[in-house]
Order: structure tokens, then C-alpha cells, then sequence
């Protein structure tokens, strides 16, 4: 005689593996969020950063905390010739053997600007060579890769109109890009 | 790696147990015991995320969870061998079963300790009200099962009686 199926145990089976994918899911999904809640947004020191250059006394740079940003307070121009801070700050590369790409760009540019004919950042390296120059009347971009440990200057050319009044300002405001930082550790 | 990846295998243990003990026709009830425990080791999720316990105690509270685990595959070898005597059968779900099983529960123990990293695949975020739909679902299908079971277990226990027919000479 053939014997007759268990239906009871069939369905229960059935019952029980379709809970245990759903069981096995869940838990998994859990485990998933409580992970990334255990993933807090860590600190880390900046490997390029800005610092004094010779002639910060003149330029009045201002170095931020922890060397990520710079500000300029007593930057001026000649009416009709070109002044030039040559070592306005510096971009230090801290990291011991990787080269950063770097991106300087204008952000913002308000003020008499019309009154301003020229205003030039222009990177050097160690040697002195230029490795990169924003023309921030034209507001383009410049491409520099800072080599490790290795400091490089920054130079400020500002040439103001001859027409211009001793009363006008402008203020610019630059952004440093750097690509790979935190990628490298 | 956080302590919960051993509740999870906790978790599937006691989600293979009740499979199992389906399989080798064990009481129902013990079925559903095992089957429920999973449930309890996903309900300890919540109540420690909730709470807020410490790491330390969390992974003591997982241990002792997914020791139990362990103690409960031991223990349905023992009485598969014990109750059928088929050393087959009792091979097999040592080898299959319990050896393995004690294994990677030696080993998730021991990378958690040692806080050695394992890469696992990232997985997209699933919405907490689908995880809690899922669970529900899951919860009410058991309970059903469970029900159905009980009842299906009481007329087997009192059989309904047949009247025979009188045969008149």
C-alpha cells in the first residue's frame, strides 16, 4: 500500500523555510543599519595646507586653524603699475611620498573690479619654477600637482587703473581643490 | 565587525534547528520552541539598539545566545542517534550539521575578539517598515502554523467516535 502523504508536515516545512528567508532577511537588513550606525564620520589633519609666507607681515595673512584656509587683510595696488607680493603664503605638501593634484579657482570676485586691470596667483615650486597662474579678472583655472613634502609659494600680482580712486576695493575669494587627500592612508 | 553578526548566526541556528527537527519528525512544539527563539534572538536587536548597551555586554548577551544555539544541535544529534540508532543518520548531521555549525561559531567568536575585519558585501538599505512588515508577516504565519498545529494535535489526541452500525439478526 502506498503511503499517504503528511500533508501537515509538507505545509509546516513550507511555513518554516518561507519565515526563515524572511527571519534571515530581516536580521541581515538589521545587522546592516546598526552597521553603519557604528561608522562614525572620522577627523583627519589635512596633508596640504597654507602657511606663512615672507611676506605675510605685508599682505597681512591671516593662516586659519589647522592651515585650511588663508585670508589676506592688508593686500593693496598702485594706480597704473603692478605690485607684487611674492611670498604672500605658502602650500605645503606634509604627506611623505604621495603628490596631491591641485585645482585654484575664483569663488567670488565683488568690489570696484572694474577699476582692477590686472590680478594674477601664480604658484611657484622650490626651485622657482612656475607651476600654475590664475588670472582672476578672466576667472580661470589652474592645475598644479604640489610634489611631497616639498613647500611652494604663492605670488600675488595686483595692478589697480589709473583712473581708479584711492577709495575703491574689491575682495576675491579662491578655492584650493585638492584631489586624493584621504585616499592614500 | 559588531557583536551582532554572532546574534545572527545565533539566529540561523535556531532557524535550521526548527527546519531540522521538522525533517526528523520531532515533536511540534519543540519545532516551534526553536522557531520562536529566532524570533527572540531578532527581538535582542532591538532591544539593545533601543537601550543602548554597551558593546561588552552585547556581545556576552549574543555568546550566551548563540551557546545555546550550539548546545541545542548538540543535544538533537544526541537524540537522532539516541532515538533511531541509524549511526547514517546520526553521521551525517554530525558531519553536516553540528561539526560546521561549531566551527564558524568558534571562528565569528574569534574574529570578534581579535578585531579582525571581514569584508562583507554591502547591501542596499531596506526600509525599517518593510524589515518590520517582514518580521510581522513571518510572526503571524508561525503563530497560524502553530495554532493549526495545536488543534490539528487535539482531535488526533481524541478522535472523534464512530458510531457503528447496528447489524440486526
Amino acid at each position: 500500500m502506498k503511503p499517504r502523504p503528511n500533508y501537515s508536515k509538507i505545509i509546516r516545512l513550507t511555513i518554516f523555510m518561507s519565515s526563515t528567508l524572511l527571519v534571515t532577511l530581516a536580521s541581515a537588513a538589521v545587522y546592516n543599519y546598526i552597521y553603519l550606525q557604528a561608522s562614525p564620520l572620522s577627523l583627519k589633519t589635512a596633508k596640504v595646507v597654507f602657511a606663512d609666507g615672507t611676506d605675510a607681515a605685508q599682505a597681512g595673512t591671516n593662516v586659519g586653524t589647522n592651515g585650511t584656509y588663508v585670508q589676506f587683510t592688508s593686500m593693496s595696488g598702485w594706480p597704473n603699475a603692478t605690485r607684487i607680493y611674492e611670498n604672500a603664503t605658502v602650500i605645503m605638501n606634509s604627506d611623505s611620498a604621495v603628490d596631491f593634484t591641485c585645482e585654484l579657482s575664483r569663488d567670488s570676485w565683488t568690489g570696484n573690479t572694474g577699476s582692477i586691470d590686472e590680478l594674477y596667483v601664480r604658484i611657484y615650486d622650490d626651485s622657482g619654477t612656475p607651476q600654475g597662474t590664475l588670472d582672476v579678472k578672466a576667472g580661470n583655472t589652474t592645475s598644479f600637482t604640489i610634489i611631497h613634502t616639498e613647500v611652494w609659494r604663492v605670488e600675488w600680482r595686483i595692478k589697480w587703473n589709473a583712473n581708479a580712486l584711492s577709495t575703491d576695493t574689491a575682495t576675491v575669494t579662491l578655492a584650493l581643490r585638492i584631489t586624493g587627500e584621504g585616499t592614500s592612508e | 565587525m559588531l557583536p551582532e553578526f554572532i546574534g545572527i548566526l545565533g539566529i540561523d541556528i535556531f532557524l535550521l534547528l526548527s527546519i531540522v527537527t521538522c525533517l526528523f519528525d520531532l515533536p511540534a512544539l519543540i519545532q516551534y520552541v526553536y522557531h520562536i527563539s529566532a524570533f527572540v534572538g531578532l527581538g535582542q536587536f532591538w532591544i539593545t539598539n533601543v537601550f543602548g548597551i554597551n558593546e561588552e555586554t552585547r556581545f556576552l548577551v549574543y555568546l550566551a545566545y548563540l551557546g545555546i544555539g550550539i548546545a541545542n544541535v548538540i543535544f538533537i544529534n544526541t537524540y537522532i542517534h539516541a532515538r533511531d540508532e541509524r549511526i547514517v543518520w546520526t553521521t551525517s548531521f554530525l558531519c553536516g550539521i553540528t561539526i560546521p555549525l561549531l566551527l564558524s561559531s568558534f571562528l565569528a567568536t574569534s574574529l570578534y575578539l581579535n578585531k579582525i575585519e571581514i569584508s562583507l558585501p554591502s547591501m542596499p538599505l531596506v526600509p525599517i517598515e518593510v524589515i518590520l512588515a517582514t518580521v510581522f508577516v513571518s510572526a503571524i504565519a508561525i503563530v497560524g502554523s502553530l495554532i493549526a498545529s495545536s488543534i490539528s494535535s487535539e482531535r488526533n489526541r481524541f478522535p472523534p467516535i464512530r458510531k457503528d452500525r447496528e447489524v440486526k439478526k
